[in-house]
């Protein structure tokens, strides 16, 4: 288990690294620099830029700004944010909770409805009621992400005004709520955006349940519980399902860059103000040191949930275990 | 797999279902919509007639999809943006398939310290969301032009297929007509060129199909983020962005999506008819 635990942890890192070096380099080999649109080719802006790209060190050679991007790194610095004029470091103390807020919540119920929605579909395998379904589920599943939040914005917010249309917080009232009140309201802002998240993944997590559990149930230990009394939702629950358990956390680690990818999308819609759309803007305004940051900690975010769904595996399947 | 013998029972297995040949028909109108785009709408995509009077119209007679913000022609733009979305598509699934195919066939035939370094790059760059790679990409890019777009979402979509390749092209190897060739004397470029690429055919038919339906979305979704072609060339992600308010101005919102959904809908049922013709012991995903 130690080595399994330590191979999982060298790759995890490795990854980690390979992604934010390559990260650095793509964005400083890239022509122009951050201030191109800030300072126009005019007769003051040309020495301005000079002075600025002096200022921040992007006029020294790529390995040398890498070096002392790492040195930074290794120190705790993530440099200062060149749009919001402030260290990165407070800038993602406040956006990276936020999306963990948002997934955090999110994948629980995606992972819970997913597994029931699976589990039913195999026990009710050619069913109308599982046909159809299992349509629905392709149907959603061909919905970009983005459209299915939009969707969910326009009907449910903007239409029916059932739950508030943007962001985490009533931008008046919150101030003046009691702490309890404060937090139902974080709650009405984060239903629409968790319930984009959750439909999707709960959709695929079922998609991949259903053919695991389909690939188990035909298996002897599964008519040998039956054989010896056990209900058959008792043989699919305590026999099957448990056997079909280690696949789901290889599928929950495969999951996690599009529940990423999906965070970005959602925060995006309902204006939340998370790392996702940190990242956007960043990128928008070429805040170099931001987009860099955002990118170490969603690599560090989707590396740790990875090594997290392997060890999950491990623990359910003794097999995989022995073959590392 | 010698995709080259069985392709005419596949096509026949294709033909025959009765999805297979729906999803046929959407992709053929969509391109033919997309290449006659001029001549489908009365108007320009960028022409702006009146900058008041004529901006957020719904629907009418004159303009069958309304007008967007600036009084442009929906119609003409969802027409002009199905020639970026699809030929994007199409374009960086093109660059992905290559690189797929290069590195994957390479990697599984020659085996070696190649095979250990390619696929270690492509475990590292798959472990990553595919759009923080594009959202790193495109930090280094001020405004994309339709090339940079394709390069960018053909540049993060080769690992998955040389994965797919990969497990093949190392099947194939053990394979013995495979074996044959090189017991007669064959050199192994001459192998892998004439007896293991046409071998991989089929799962790079169907690998290709998906690509196409996880790339629309993607490049949809970069053009609401912002981060797609530049404008004016519209996406039908970017006219979806212009809805300022997308309940109100649905239209807006409406006959883009419709037509990302109908294409995905269509390309992905094309794909697992393919699979399940191609390889008929596999039960197709539900």
């Amino acid at each position: 288990m130690r080595r399994f635990l330590l191979t999982r942890a060298v790759h995890a890192a490795s990854v980690i690294a390979i992604v934010v070096t390559l990260a650095f380099v793509m964005i400083h080999l890239a022509p122009g620099d951050p201030f191109l649109a800030q300072m126009p080719e005019s007769d003051g802006g040309v020495a301005a830029r000079e002075q600025l790209r002096h200022q921040w060190g992007y006029d020294q050679p790529l390995p040398v700004q890498y070096a002392k991007w790492i040195g930074n790194l290794a120190s705790g610095s993530l440099g200062t944010s060149h749009s919001q004029g402030r260290p990165v470091a407070d800038v993602l103390r406040e956006t990276l909770p936020r999306t963990l807020l948002l997934m955090g919540v999110a994948l629980p119920f995606g992972l819970i409805a997913g597994v029931v929605l699976g589990t039913w579909q195999a026990a009710r395998r050619g069913s109308t009621a599982e046909r159809a379904s299992s349509a629905f589920s392709m149907m959603l599943l061909s919905i970009p992400e983005f459209l299915f939040a939009l969707a969910l914005l326009s009907v449910f917010a903007l239409r029916l005004r059932w739950f508030p249309v943007s962001g985490m917080t009533d931008d008046v009232l919150h101030a003046g709520m009691s702490p309890v009140a404060q937090a139902l309201d974080v709650v009405r802002h984060l239903v629409l955006p968790v319930t984009s998240l959750a439909v999707l993944t709960a959709v695929a997590i079922a998609r991949y349940q259903r053919a695991a559990l389909l690939a188990v149930l035909p298996e002897e230990f599964v008519a040998a519980a039956r054989a010896r009394g056990a209900t058959p939702l008792n043989a699919l629950v305590r026999h099957a399902l448990r056997n079909a358990l280690s696949p789901l956390t290889a599928i929950l680690g495969l999951l996690l860059p599009s529940l990423f990818a999906g965070a970005v999308f959602a925060e995006s819609v309902f204006s939340w103000p998370g790392m996702g759309r940190m990242m956007v803007q960043a990128v928008n305004g070429r805040d170099y040191p931001l987009v860099l940051a955002g990118v170490i900690c969603s690599s560090v975010l989707v590396a740790l949930g990875s090594m997290v769904a392997d060890l999950l595996g491990a623990i359910a399947d003794p097999r995989i275990r022995s073959s590392t | 797999m010698t995709g080259a013998r069985r392709s005419p029972a596949v096509w026949t297995q294709v033909w025959r279902a009765p999805s297979a040949i729906a999803s046929i028909l959407v992709l053929v109108t969509f391109v033919a919509a997309a290449l006659a785009a001029p001549l489908l709408s009365n108007y320009d995509y960028r022409e702006q007639p009146s900058a008041d009077a004529g901006k957020n119209q719904p629907p009418s007679r004159e303009h069958p999809f309304g007008t967007d913000h600036l009084s442009r022609d929906v119609l003409a733009r969802v027409l002009r943006g199905a020639r970026t979305s699809l030929g994007v598509g199409a374009a960086s699934v093109l660059v992905a398939v290559t690189l797929g195919v290069l590195v994957g066939a390479t990697a599984g035939f020659a085996g070696g310290w190649f095979d250990a370094v390619a696929m270690r790059c492509v475990d590292a760059l798959m472990s990553v969301p595919r759009l923080l790679l594009l959202v790193v990409l495109r930090a280094s890019i001020g405004a994309p032009t339709t090339l940079d777009v394709i390069l960018l979402l053909g540049l993060t979509g080769w690992p998955a297929m040389s994965r797919i390749v990969r497990a093949e092209a190392r099947t194939l190897r053990e394979r013995e007509f495979v074996l044959a060739a090189k017991a007669s004397g064959a050199t192994g470029a001459r192998t892998l060129l004439r007896h293991v690429l046409p071998g991989l055919a089929g799962p790079v038919v169907v690998a290709t199909t998906l690509a196409l339906a996880t790339v629309i979305p993607l490049e949809a979704g970069l053009a609401y983020l912002g981060l797609g072609v530049a404008p004016p060339a519209p996406s039908w992600g970017s006219i979806i962005l212009d809805a300022d308010r997308p309940a109100e101005t649905w239209w807006l919102v409406l006959f883009p999506a419709v037509a990302i959904i109908t294409i995905v809908l269509a390309v992905n049922t094309l794909g697992d008819r393919l699979r399940d013709a191609l390889s008929p012991r596999e039960e197709s995903a539900p």
